[in-house]
């Protein structure tokens, strides 16, 4: 049949980027654009650094001199309690100025973030990546019209006056790079998955199901559609750090549950279809081994996910790195603070220290306790017990338990401070925060009595170096933070901190006794950088993802298409909740106050305690809350997810092939 | 029996227990649900948001939905992460809007608890402003009648912003009087010297709120009234790039005080080029543009902050000259109208319940605070400036609320009660006044004051109280004054001479008040003699002469004034300098260069605005003062140890 010239011109053009000739001056252009992207930006970059450290220089010269006037201006001392307060003054101003040039050490080294080109390095590598991909697959004017489709619908709409429709317009634009993305990335994966392998050929057929499928293609379009939206929904005149966590959150978070979702029912209609619909026949009567076809489903599964999760996973570190370049609270511009005295607005700065970082955390040091106090202390209870009731029997688990009271016992009241007393707390190990001058964080939860809700209590934290005495006034029951500088950390590493229960401004003795609970004292410093620990949290994501594909597999190779997606799905919930589970047990008692046995609790303990066990790996590692905090997923902590995720995943699949070697797949069990 | 129909037979067994185990746990949830006020809105009316519409349909899923995001909203809390309270509170109460005590958490946990964990206190305000309009944006007019959400936002404007517990409680107060000095404008200047508090009432009624109330309600009838405010509001809109709105009156307040600034010095002011300007100085919009901007007042007030106009004029009436920039006035508003519209629905048993009581008791707090400190000093002019004084206006609101609320407190106040809130409320109240009008001079309503606290029912049976109010009424003061120890500290008893000289220079010479200057500075006078009679006395059993003894009453004096004038600045701080004794001018003025004060005005001074000695003339008498204080300085040198005045 004759062609019309629009189907010729379409034919020619799909010849042409196909052509090995094109694909090299395509991919040519893309590179030198990225280089001319990069080296341009870095450029401009390397200016801003310099004028930064300029103001940065003015600033400590400005400090300096300030302070040495203070100290010129001091009275010549005449009487002996003269010296000795000029003494003590020269000590404080001396801390003073230790404790400012530290300070601004620690934000010179913040704002570096912001003239860091390794950034835009990366997204410019990435997209270029992707663009090269689209290339060498012969999709470049393809990819190039369905790109432009985009930018002539969007570009318009986002230049209206309406809010509204700049708004959709925003929504058109993500929504169409985010499509393209995985459009391109799911072809990659079917490329990589091109092999004549069994369990590849096997992938490969699931990663075409999976877009062909409604109910794993309506999840695609929700995660879409959800991740192009989520920024316009960041309320604008919140502060910056709480949008950027905000969209941190629901950003890894939210799609991390979609995939998730995705993930099981994909892996369990994949199997359950094929059985049900005996697809499987033409499948297992071919030379292949139980265990390339459940292999090869998981492998597809998890290509999937990976490439749902690097599409979600690069949009919103692109996001959230677009955000990082708004105005904070109290900036006239993006990094420019309104009060022009200070080098960083507070918002900036707690969302540079705290937020996109990574943190470790270290707790104070615990009393020692004496093993022979102890041992005494464990006597003289249990003959009290004994005295109390004659048939008490002191077994070793007694003994244990015991020993474990007194412990929690001393701890608490190392922990706890009368009204208008206070209590020194030493945090070891931070060598490496203070040498690396970047802000530390203090974070504390105070208990009072029943922690009233509506009470706020005032405290007094004291450090070396602190020009003067801290007083917050905190809410009960909260967990609170504090920014200290490193200069006050001690040449060993130590951080001693005097805290004292009340208003040191406002001294009244006495009061109620306050104390911190056990997690409710710790210090957060910054150990490496938001971008790596994003990747190793994408990372960990994938692993759980993983781990669920070989869940509902499992489930799919012996149970029917709903009861294997109940299972599948109870098991996540499980998994998910199991370290609320674990918190909430411990207030769950099986027992009365008068010592009597509430059966039905008993009942309920046996079923929650072994699954908060058994998930409390999996439910420990919180990627997308460690991302939202800025604490850092260490690459230990990776290794060892991947060895226990891992194994799990290896024992969960060798079951699978056990239960579909055991199952008699290819004989007709129709009417 | 076949296998099957036994299944069958069990599986209706099971279904029965379900059914008899539903119906009785259903019946405790319900009336568990009841008591706890844990109402889901079944019903979406005119006006509801389509969240509500939306949460109606998610039918009984809703209930784990909620639960679930109040627990999320609980964990993060505690964890002390606030990015998403905001967008929970909104949800849950979107979900839940007809169940109060959601809203009420939210709004503490923003005012409160957020707050609290900000390190500036523009952010701080931000998220106690954010808990005030979560509950009287939204909260209030979904449960328009709750007693509950009308108490809790009167406590927020009482206790958080008016108190003195958060640290950030001057930086409230500012923001709170910046804000209603923009939405109705300022209040209505009193003639100097007033001491009328019906005359008070009435221009605040007449020359403040009914302007506004009276404004056109909507935009179609202002442009029925008149016509050329269509044209007026667009060219304001397209001209100067300013909607209709809160920015709009905050612009137009930024012009009057440069104009102010300027016509204070005689000079010409510098804004005729402001587009604005240009327009609203057009002949033909002269009375169209004050309407329109009394429109946009209306509209902020009923559409903004859901505050009736008619309303604020009675309470007005009923209680007193109510400054709006004052967040006691906000407090006495919104608890008030929480009984007005609870009075409604009252009845035996709801009379006990404590919201009633303790809305009722935020009434009479705020009038008591009103009259601590109702009289405001603030100008949009110059923001940073806030002085807060005692108001003897509401002194007899007070009082009249006060019995109201007693005869409807039921057991709270029964007569029999050793203890009652109210009376000792009262109790402490007339002795503030008694001081208060005392030291302003005021003994005919000082007399009358002690009489009523020393004829007291319940002081019948406390004879160690009969003994103290039996004494006359200047013994009575002077043993308020001398007891607990007032004159045994320097700072308490300079605190209360600070406290007096505050009150003559503010009240008396900004307010122009001159017997309440005098009579301050009187009573300053007094504590300071007596003061440095028991220091003599003390420091003569001790042998150390001098060594807690004040400087001369006038040198301390020009200190306080110095301070304050350097605090108003412009255009407050000249205005006090002019209205100050020949006692107290030279020594301020001395002080003022010694301060450094002058250099404020040096760069204005380069170009040719006015400098220092044009808003501070030097008076007569600077030599004399200069040496005053040269010889001051010189005696306090001599002997080691002297107590440093700061």
């Amino acid at each position: 049949m004759a062609q019309g010239p629009f189907a010729r011109t379409l034919d020619r053009l799909d010849r042409l980027q196909h052509a090995f000739w094109f694909k090299v001056i395509a991919s040519s252009l893309i590179v030198l654009a990225a280089l001319a992207v990069s080296t341009t930006y870095s450029v401009r970059l390397a200016a801003k650094r310099q004028v930064q450290d300029t103001e940065a220089a003015s600033r400590a010269a400005d400090l300096r001199s300030t302070i040495e006037a203070e100290q010129a201006a001091e009275p010549k001392p005449g009487t002996a309690e003269e010296k000795q307060a000029a003494e003590l003054r020269a000590h404080a101003l001396a801390a003073e100025l230790t404790y400012a040039q530290a300070n601004e050490r620690a934000i010179a080294k913040l704002l570096a973030s912001e003239t860091d080109p390794t950034v835009v390095i990366v997204a410019a590598a990435a997209i270029s990546a992707m663009l090269l991909t689209v290339v060498w697959l012969g999709q470049g004017l393809s990819g190039l019209a369905i790109l432009l489709i985009v930018g002539l619908v969007a570009v318009p709409l986002m230049r209206s006056l309406n809010p509204t429709m700049r708004d959709i317009g925003r929504f058109v634009a993500g929504f169409g790079c985010l499509a393209f993305s995985f459009v391109v990335l799911m072809e990659l994966l079917r490329v990589l998955l091109g092999g004549s392998n069994a369990v590849l050929a096997i992938a490969r057929n699931l990663v075409n199901e999976a877009v062909r499928i409604k109910v794993s293609l309506v999840f695609i379009v929700l995660l879409l559609i959800a991740l192009a939206a989520l920024p316009g929904l960041l309320e604008p005149s919140t502060p910056l750090r709480y949008r950027v966590q905000s969209f941190l959150q629901y950003g890894s978070g939210g799609t991390f549950w979609i995939i998730a979702i995705l993930v099981l029912f994909l892996s369990v209609s994949s199997l359950s279809s094929e059985q049900r619909d005996r697809i499987i026949w033409q499948t297992m009567t071919k030379p292949v081994a139980p265990w390339q076809y459940v292999l090869g489903k998981w492998l597809g599964v998890v290509g999937v996910a990976a490439v749902l999760l690097a599409v979600s996973s690069t949009g919103v570190f692109l996001f959230t790195e677009y955000l990082r370049d708004q105005k904070a609270d109290g900036e006239s511009a993006p990094y420019v603070p309104s009060d022009r005295s200070g080098a960083m607005s507070q918002d900036r700065f707690v969302l540079e220290s705290q937020i996109l970082t990574a943190r470790k955390s270290v707790r104070p040091l615990l009393p020692d306790i004496d093993p022979h106090a102890v041992a005494r202390v464990v006597a003289e209870r249990a003959e009290k017990l004994r005295q109390a009731d004659p048939a008490y029997d002191f077994t070793a688990a007694e003994e244990r338990k015991l020993f474990v009271d007194y412990e929690k016992e001393v701890r608490a009241s190392f922990f706890a401070i009368e009204g208008g007393q206070q209590e020194t707390f030493e945090f070891p190990g931070l060598l490496e925060a203070r040498n690396a001058d970047r802000p530390i964080t203090l974070r504390y939860k105070v208990d009072v009595g029943a922690n009233d809700p509506k009470a706020l209590h005032k405290v007094t934290f004291m450090m070396p170096n602190l020009p003067a005495p801290i007083v917050k006034e905190v809410p009960l029951g909260q967990m609170m933070q504090l920014t200290i500088s490193p200069a006050s950390i001690d040449e060993k590493g130590v951080l001693p901190m005097l805290v004292l229960n009340g208003d040191f401004y406002n001294y009244r003795p006495g009061g109620d006794t306050m104390s911190f609970p056990p997690d409710g004292l710790e210090i957060n410093y910054s150990v490496g950088s938001y971008q790596a620990n994003f990747l190793r949290v994408v990372l960990v994501s994938w692993l759980k993802l993983a781990l669920l594909a070989m869940v509902a597999i499992l489930a799919s190779t012996f149970l029917s298409f709903p009861v294997a997606c109940l299972v599948a799905f109870g098991v996540f919930l499980m998994a998910e909740s199991a370290g609320f589970l674990h918190e909430a047990l411990e207030y769950y008692a099986s027992t009365g106050q008068k010592g009597e046995i509430i059966w039905h609790r008993v009942a309920i303990r046996a079923v929650a305690v072994p699954v908060s066990r058994i998930f409390q790996f999996y439910s420990s590692l919180k990627p997308a809350s460690a991302l939202v905090d800025g604490r850092i997923i260490a690459w230990d902590r990776v290794l060892l997810a991947f060895s226990v995720i891992g194994g799990v995943t290896a024992i969960l699949f060798i079951s699978a092939v056990a239960i579909f070697r055991r199952r008699e797949l290819a004989t007709y069990s129709g009417q | 029996m076949r296998r099957d129909t036994l299944i069958q037979l069990l599986a209706l067994a099971c279904m029965a227990c379900f059914l008899a185990g539903s119906v009785f746990m259903t019946t405790r949830v319900s009336a568990s649900a009841g008591r706890n006020r844990l109402v889901y809105a079944d019903a979406a009316v005119m006006g509801d948001s389509p969240e509500i519409a939306a949460g109606i349909a998610m039918g009984a899923f809703r209930g784990v939905f909620v639960n679930f995001l109040w627990m999320r909203a609980n964990t993060l809390k505690e964890e002390g992460k606030y990015y998403e309270a905001v967008d929970l509170a909104k949800t849950i109460t979107r979900l839940q809007p007809r169940f109060p005590r959601v809203w009420a958490f939210h709004a503490w946990n923003l005012a409160y608890n957020i707050s609290v964990a900000t390190q500036t206190q523009q952010e701080r305000w931000k998220w106690v402003d954010a808990g005030i309009r979560l509950l009287r944006d939204q909260g209030i007019p979904a449960n328009n009648s709750d007693i509950l959400l009308h108490k809790e936002l009167a406590w927020i404007f009482l206790h958080k912003i008016d108190g003195y517990m958060d640290d950030a409680h001057r930086y409230y107060k500012k923001a709170l009087a910046y804000e209603w000095s923009i939405v109705l404008g300022k209040p209505p200047v009193m003639p100097l010297g007033y001491h009328d508090a019906a005359a008070a009432q009435e221009a605040y009624v007449e020359k403040w709120l009914k302007p506004i109330a009276d404004a056109p309600a909507s935009l179609e009838e202002l442009y029925e009234k008149e016509p050329l405010a269509r044209e007026l509001a667009e060219r304001i809109q397209k001209e100067a790039g300013v909607d209709l709105d809160f920015r709009l009156l905050e612009y137009i307040d930024m012009l009057a005080n440069a104009q102010l600034r300027a016509s204070a010095i005689g000079g010409i002011p510098n804004i005729g080029d402001d587009p604005l300007v240009k327009i609203m100085s057009e002949e033909k919009y002269r009375l169209t543009g004050r309407e329109l901007v009394r429109f946009v007042r209306r509209k902020l007030l009923t559409e903004t902050y859901k505050m009736e106009p008619d309303r604020m004029i009675r309470y007005t009436q009923d209680f007193g000259p109510l400054d709006w920039r004052h967040a006691a006035a906000h407090a006495l508003y919104w608890s008030r109208r929480g009984v007005e519209e609870s009075l409604r629905r009252v009845n035996e048993q709801n009379k006990r319940d404590f919201d009633f009581v303790n809305t009722d008791r935020i009434v009479v707090q705020s009038l008591q605070a009103l009259f601590r400190s109702g009289m405001i000093f603030f100008d949009t002019a110059n923001p940073d400036f806030y002085m807060a004084m005692v108001n003897p206006d509401f002194l007899d609101s007070y009082e009249k609320y006060r019995d109201e609320v007693v005869s409807r407190a039921g057991v709270f106040e029964q007569p029999g009660r050793q203890r009652t809130e109210y009376r000792e409320g009262l109790e402490n109240f007339y002795r503030d006044a008694i001081r208060y009008l005392y030291r302003r001079g005021d003994l005919k309503r000082a007399e009358q004051y002690y009489t009523k606290l020393r004829t007291a029912p319940w002081l019948n049976d406390n004879t160690d109280k009969r003994a103290i109010y039996g004494r006359t009424l200047a013994d009575f003061v002077n043993h308020e004054i001398t007891d607990e120890n007032r004159f045994e500290s320097p700072p308490v008893a300079l605190q209360e001479i600070n406290g007096a000289f505050e009150a003559a220079f503010v009240e008396g010479l900004l307010g122009g008040n001159t017997p309440v200057f005098q009579s301050n500075m009187e009573y300053a006078r007094l504590f300071y003699d007596k003061y440095q009679q028991t220091q003599k006395f003390q420091v003569w059993v001790a042998g150390k002469e001098g060594r807690m003894g004040f400087p001369p009453f006038y040198i301390l004096a020009s200190n306080v004034l110095a301070r304050l004038i350097i605090a108003a600045d412009v255009p407050q701080g000249p205005a006090m300098f002019r209205r100050a004794p020949d006692e107290l001018r030279p020594r301020t003025w001395v002080l003022l260069e010694e301060f450094g004060y002058p250099a404020r005005f040096a760069e204005a001074e380069k170009q040719g605005q006015p400098g220092f000695k044009v808003w501070f003339p030097e008076p007569s008498g600077v030599a004399a003062a200069r040496e005053e204080f040269q010889r001051e300085a010189d005696r306090v040198k001599q002997p080691a140890g002297q107590t440093e005045l700061k």
